[in-house]
């Protein structure tokens, strides 16, 4: 059963290889004018996770149509539970399914993926933003850490066709959250080889956001972020510590001022 | 005999006193006696590093900085405060630095306390276990007193014998701690002959060995293999700014600013900074030079064990040097520690060796600085504080398209040369700045290699504090300056290499094309 079951998957991905491998291919003109409707690229590509405290995420995809412009589009999307899905801005609308039913998400060789149509008055340059609203995306109680701290991670791969150019993978975290640490990027970071880092920490609104960016995502790539996040809320220990020891040593080491004994 | 003679007849010891380095041992903290300027400076300054700390610490965190890294940069603050004033010994600064890391999660426990294994406290533990067999079988005593005998007649030529000396040997070994670990027992010997050991610290010693830590240290700017910083330096000045740098285009630019840094060094310590007075300016020993040849000549022949530190130490010289030939030659490099490894083990061999454990004089408080000031330095990288500070500071700066490129000169050099006063690492420095300067270039016009490669000539210039580079700490322990005498000398020339850098600039880096022609 096992057996059959990985034969599947593995005849899926080579299928899907097949697919990605073909449409990179007949990247030129030539194809353009033969597949007019299908876009290469998609420029600034941007997938932000606004996290909000009770753990709720509010997604919301973002990108500019490339060179093919208009079309049918399948897009990445992973978030189990997603509901709301709205076209918030841009000339799109979900696809139909078989029954003639708008659907946001389809699932492709057992991927889930966004489905989008591109508006006939669509053209390269367009921008579209899409929104979801995604429960339980983060729990605290899964990613408690240590030191009152909590880990989070987005792992992003593009099981889309097209080339996600000025990718952007972007978690904003939640109001009273600070960025303690990274653990890991992927791709990952090389001083010596490129001295800038790829991600940033930046503000998003009041909130403060962890983004990730990588210049080009080809087909079956994958960028990932994980890190560390804790309450802007200091405790007051070290506070009150630190001042007693100050004041304490002011007053007992005086005798620090007197020259030391002649032997 | 006057009283007056007499007295000075009593500061003279007996050569053979002077010569026992067994009183100076560098494994023994020794007591200070402080001025009342470093009494109130140690009385204050444990409060007010603390006072750093709660600022830093519950300030709002800016933007673009992880609270880990707001954490290690107000741990590491206050570390600097109290070395510096010195509250508590230097390896209680580090030490407290690594628990408070620790403590409030600025770093992580593995992270700090692995780095007691890193390769450069291992060379610094090896390098005083092959200074120790230099010292036991008064080979640096031999060395020591030819150098004196040669150029003893006033302390100024030994100060710049050091410093040729120094210049010479960045040429073949660019490990700087081999190089303090070369020249450390050589010049305890003759600062003891001065006048100077760590229980009565002097000027002469003061000058002899803050000199040698700056020789040691910008003398490998003189020379593109003199760092491994160097040549990251220059691979990004390729890769990022598009200009090849030479070995040669290396040297001509940046010998005439080493050799002038070192002259004026050289001029101004024992005359400005710590004036040496008249009687340390000789030898402080009865009977002077003339005992000294004496007892040069009384040590006779070069002995078996001489010979034998000769040959243990020439080999791991020999390695050294020939870090390069290694991969052709054994099909693996044997490392600056790993050539430290092998002549250890054969010192310390029995029967074969010249030392016994118990002989080997390494001072590990030493070991526990070092190791605050590692952790602390690299928890600034790890943690992208060291590169959000950096980055904030040229923001603040406010570098706009269209300003005077020596306007832009002057402040890269200026903040290159003094930011090694916050940094424990030149490879560090250097992955941090050289990438800014090149970006900066670049967004205002200017061909990269005009600030970059200038930028790189101060990669070397870590002179200001104990923390700063391997070699510093190793002379720390001698105990013969504090930390603050290490920072005054070492803004001083820190000010001295800034100028030097824009006077070549303006001038011989415009005729070798380095900088925009007139």
């Amino acid at each position: 059963m096992r057996t059959r079951k990985t034969s599947v998957m593995l005849a899926a991905t080579a299928l899907l290889s097949i697919a990605i491998f073909l449409v990179l291919l007949v990247d030129c003109e030539a194809a353009e004018a033969a597949r007019p409707a299908l876009p290469d690229t998609l420029a600034c590509y941007e997938e932000t996770i606004q996290v909000g405290s009770e753990g709720n995420a509010d997604v919301e995809i973002r990108f500019v149509l490339g060179r093919g412009g208009v079309a049918g589009l399948l897009l990445p999307f992973d978030f189990e539970g997603a509901t709301d899905f709205t076209v918030i801005s841009g000339p799109a609308m979900f696809g139909e399914d078989a029954r003639g039913l708008r659907t946001p998400t389809v699932q492709v060789l057992g991927r889930r993926m966004l489905n989008l149509e591109s508006a006939p008055v669509a053209a390269a340059g367009d921008t579209v933003r899409i929104g979801a609203f995604v429960p339980g995306w983060f729990s605290r109680e899964e990613s408690a850490r240590p030191y009152r701290e909590y880990g989070v991670g987005r792992r992003f791969t593009n099981t889309s066709s097209y080339v996600l150019k000025d990718m952007r993978l972007r978690v904003v975290l939640p109001e009273g959250f600070l960025v303690q640490d990274v653990d890991f990027v992927i791709p990952g970071y090389e001083p010596k080889k490129n001295p800038n880092p790829p991600y940033s920490i930046d503000r998003f609104g009041d909130r403060i956001a962890m983004t990730q960016r990588t210049e080009s995502l080809a087909p079956t790539e994958v960028v990932e972020l994980s890190f560390g996040m804790r309450s802007e809320k200091r405790g007051k220990l070290p506070l009150y510590l630190g001042l007693v020891l100050a004041t304490l040593h002011l007053v007992f080491f005086r005798d620090q001022l007197r020259p030391e004994e002649k032997n | 005999m006057s009283s007056a003679s007499a007295q000075a007849q009593a500061v003279l010891g007996r050569i053979d006193e002077v010569l026992d380095l067994s009183r100076n041992k560098l494994s023994q903290v020794p007591e200070k006696k402080l001025t009342p300027s470093e009494r109130w400076m140690r009385y204050l300054g444990f409060s007010l590093g603390i006072l750093v700390f709660l600022i830093l610490y519950y300030m709002p965190t800016p933007d673009g900085l992880t609270t880990g890294g707001q954490v290690v940069i107000a741990v590491f603050a206050t570390a600097l405060v109290w070395w510096v004033t010195e509250p508590v010994p230097t390896h209680v600064t580090s030490l407290m630095l690594m628990a408070l890391l620790v403590f409030l999660h600025g770093w992580g426990e593995s992270d700090v306390l692995g780095v007691l294994g890193f390769s450069v406290i291992w060379l610094n533990v090896l390098a005083f276990i092959l200074s120790s067999m230099l010292v036991k079988t008064n080979l640096a005593k031999r060395i020591a007193l030819s150098l004196i005998v040669r150029f003893g007649k006033s302390s100024k030529w030994i100060l710049l014998a050091f410093f040729c000396l120094n210049l010479l040997l960045a040429a073949f070994i660019p490990a700087t701690a081999a190089r303090a670990a070369i020249l450390l027992p050589i010049m305890i010997v003759v600062a003891s002959i001065y006048g100077a050991s760590n229980k009565n610290p002097n000027n002469f010693g003061r000058n002899l060995f803050l000199q040698n830590l700056q020789g040691i240290n910008f003398c490998s700017s003189a020379y593109m293999t003199g760092s491994n910083a160097n040549l990251i330096a220059v691979a990004f000045i390729l890769s990022m700014g598009g200009s090849r740098v030479y070995y040669t285009d290396w040297f001509f630019a940046a010998l005439p600013v080493v050799l002038a840094s070192m002259l004026i060094s050289w001029w101004i310590g024992p005359r400005l900074v710590f004036k040496v007075p008249p009687k340390e300016q000789r030898p402080v020993v009865e009977g002077g030079l003339e005992k000294m040849k004496e007892k040069l000549d009384e040590m006779g022949p070069v002995t078996g064990g001489e010979k034998k530190a000769i040959a243990i130490f020439g080999l791991v010289i020999l390695l050294w040097i020939t870090d390069k030939l290694h991969l052709g030659l054994f099909g693996f490099e044997i490392s600056a520690v790993m050539a430290a490894f092998l002549g250890a083990v054969i010192a310390l061999f029995p029967k074969v060796g010249l030392l016994k454990w118990n002989e080997a004089d390494i001072p590990w408080h030493l070991m526990l600085f070092s190791c605050g000031a590692y952790a602390g330095g690299l928890a600034l990288n790890d943690t992208g504080a060291a590169r959000w500070l950096v980055g904030t500071l040229f923001e603040f700066l406010d570098i706009q398209p269209g300003v005077n490129f020596w306007l832009v000169y002057v402040i890269v050099i200026a903040v290159n040369m003094f930011s090694h006063l916050f940094f424990t690492s030149k490879t560090m420095r250097t992955l941090i700045f050289i990438p800014f300067v090149i970006a900066i270039a670049q967004t205002l016009g200017f061909d990269p290699l005009w600030l970059a490669l200038p930028a790189a000539f101060t990669i070397d210039w870590v002179i200001g504090l104990p923390i700063n580079a391997k070699p510093n700490v190793i002379l720390f322990s001698t105990g013969q300056y504090s930390v603050l005498d290490n920072l005054k000398y070492g803004l001083i020339m820190t000010t001295v290499g800034t100028i030097l850098l824009i006077i070549a600039g303006l001038t011989w880096f415009r005729v070798l094309g380095i900088t925009p022609g007139w």
